[in-house]
């Protein structure tokens, strides 16, 4: 996801010369690459100091720019939270803030390094745009939306990207589908719906349920309304690479609990712990989020 | 018509002679507006009850050299004035101060500053309001240096400065080293960094919560260029400024202020760093405040005057 951001950026920043990007230390993977190769003047390497790259990327924002800052998604939501929260929503600063190797990432840098909490660190935030690509296109859209509107915003990637149906169309209002089916949905946000679509073809080749599946790519600003396709379903899964406490399945429950023809809604995700230091398909066993535990949900629920 | 006086006495002795006149009448009026700027801001205060008066006093001087001292580029009628120099106040719980400043500069009318941290009122720290010329929310220390650092960065090329409040509680924050340090790698020349040392803060001294060195070596290692104003009036930290020599980096002022300045049971006291006098200390703060205010005012009257005493004609 990060080259394809990169791309973006490139893009924008050739259209905009107001564009300016800030990373601490972590250029190459975070997305910024080609931006500070084209433009050595709009990049300021800021050092390993998240907390001073977020507040200075909203001081250049109130002074005219577009900023984009970048880092890891442990340290940035994670560690500038509270610099997102008072100097780039409180006063609406024009800043876009880059949380790179969401989820698992790797997996070999350890715990230190995953991310399980910028759901819940970010969606909770008046002003704040969050954007959540799986696919190829989402990304595109994504980046093509935040870097051309005015306003704070958040995306978070993952190197690992959902493969999309050539009949896909990304929504950035309402759930976007990946993947037809009548029985039962999968929803879902972020590269890991992968394992959705691979675990789902394992289902049905093994029972007579035909299972679809939603990506959810805007996080902000929800509404009841944008969960109608669900209706018909016989249940519904939320899958998401981040802690179920205040992650996706967090954010859309209440409007299943409020609206009582949606069908009943499951929750897999990270069941608060902290990951390990191992590649990263074994992480995913190892926190229950492999192919075989989504499959074996899946199994569970049509029982 | 004021009846003319008679300056023999001063003449006589030699003093006037002794006297850079202009320089005395600027700052006999630049002392004028710190005298009425601490007696309001401290009217405002005990009207709201509430507020950090220690600092309020002791940066009187430093908030009428920016509105009054001609150090800053800024224009009331405008408040968002394309070509202004920014104004960021990191230690935002001077609130009252920053609001009482603006206001005496003709920003707002005064009238704005009732219910002051209460609903319809003005709050207790700044928010960023571009109709009142408050660049920006502050008040979470540490911040504003950073998003100070930004917009140096953004408006070196334009040739504005940024003017940046804060404190020497506030340099505990370890946010505020990782601005500074940008602010020395992308040598920004045009960021000006006031760095309140009145040695107190709101637990006690900062000397015991957490001692932060020798800060004039400190900044001058890191590639500050470095002043100190030491207890300055408003005209001398002016000046301080405007004689600044180095091109190449920030500069920083270690403004070393009397905490709680003008108040005399306040002066040096950490128990006044948010705390509002009340009853018969709250007469007397303000007792005492009008009576500098009256003296500030008197001494610039006799300055005015003797632009035409006989003496220098």
């Amino acid at each position: 996801m990060m080259e394809i951001f990169s791309e973006e950026l490139l893009n924008a920043g050739q259209q905009n010369p107001n564009i300016v990007a800030l990373s601490a230390d972590v250029r190459g993977s975070t997305g910024l690459k080609l931006f500070a190769e084209a433009f050595p003047d709009r990049y300021f390497e800021m050092g390993i100091c998240e907390q001073n790259m977020i507040g200075a990327a909203a001081g250049m924002a109130l002074a005219g720019k577009k900023a984009v800052a970048s880092s890891y998604a442990c340290f940035s939501p994670g560690r500038t939270w509270e610099q997102i929260r008072n100097a780039v929503c409180m006063d609406k600063a024009d800043v876009k803030i880059i949380g790179a190797h969401i989820g698992v990432g790797s997996g070999r840098n350890g715990p230190t390094h995953q991310s399980f909490e910028d759901i819940a660190l970010t969606a909770c935030l008046p002003h704040l745009s969050v954007y959540s690509p799986a696919t190829k296109q989402d990304v595109r859209l994504c980046a093509k939306e935040m870097l051309n509107t005015f306003g704070p915003a958040y995306i978070r990637l993952s190197a690992e990207l959902c493969p999309e149906p050539a009949e896909y169309r990304c929504s950035l209002k309402g759930l976007s589908l990946l993947k037809h089916g009548k029985d039962f949905a999968v929803i879902g946000t972020g590269g890991i719906l992968r394992k959705a679509l691979k675990a789902v073809k394992i289902f049905e080749e093994n029972s007579p349920f035909q299972t679809a599946v939603f990506n959810m790519v805007r996080l902000d600003s929800l509404n009841g309304e944008i969960f109608d396709p669900l209706k018909h379903f016989k249940a519904v899964l939320c899958l998401e690479e981040h802690q179920t406490n205040g992650g996706l399945a967090s954010l859309i429950a209440p409007f299943f609990a409020a609206d009582k023809t949606l069908p009943p809604l499951y929750r897999m995700g990270i069941d608060l712990r902290f990951g390990a230091s191992m590649d990263a398909e074994d992480l995913y066993s190892f926190l229950n989020l492999s192919e075989q535990n989504i499959l074996s949900r899946l199994t569970e629920i049509a029982a | 018509m004021t009846a003319r006086l008679d300056w023999s006495p001063f003449t006589d002795h030699g003093t006037l002679s002794a006297l850079d006149f202009a320089q005395e009448h600027e700052k006999a009026r630049l002392n004028e507006i710190a005298a009425k700027m601490r007696f309001n801001v401290m009217e405002m205060m005990c009207a709201a009850d509430y507020g950090h008066p220690a600092s309020c006093l002791g940066l009187s001087d430093l908030f009428t050299a920016l509105f009054f001292g001609e150090i800053m580029r800024c224009n009331p009628a405008d408040p968002m004035w394309e070509g202004r120099d920014r104004l960021v106040v990191s230690n935002g719980h001077i609130s009252a101060l920053l609001y009482t400043a603006l206001s005496m500069a003709g920003y707002f009318p005064a009238s704005d500053l009732k219910n002051h941290a209460r609903a319809g009122g003005l709050p207790g720290h700044p928010h960023r309001d571009p109709q009142r010329g408050v660049e920006l929310s502050s008040g979470s220390l540490g911040q504003g240096v950073s998003v100070a650092v930004g917009m140096a960065v953004a408006l070196k090329p334009l040739r504005r400065d940024v003017f940046l409040t804060t404190s020497d509680g506030e340099i505990q924050e370890g946010q505020v080293w990782e601005a500074l340090q940008a602010a020395v790698k992308y040598k920004l020349s045009n960021l000006k960094i006031f760095l309140d040392c009145n040695g107190i803060q709101n637990s006690g001294r900062t000397a015991d919560i957490m001692p932060a060195g020798d800060l004039e070596k400190l900044y001058t290692a890191m590639g500050f260029e470095v002043i100190v104003c030491d207890r300055a009036c408003a005209f001398e930290i002016a000046q301080a400024v405007q004689k600044r020599k180095a091109e190449d980096r920030p500069l920083l002022c270690l403004l070393y202020t009397i905490g709680g300045k003008g108040v005399s049971y306040m002066e040096n006291d950490p128990f006044w760093h948010d705390e509002i006098p009340t009853g018969e200390l709250r007469q007397k703060a303000l007792t005492e405040l009008t009576a500098q205010k009256q003296k500030a005012s008197s001494w610039k009257t006799f300055l005015t005057q003797m632009k035409d005493a006989p003496c220098r004609q």
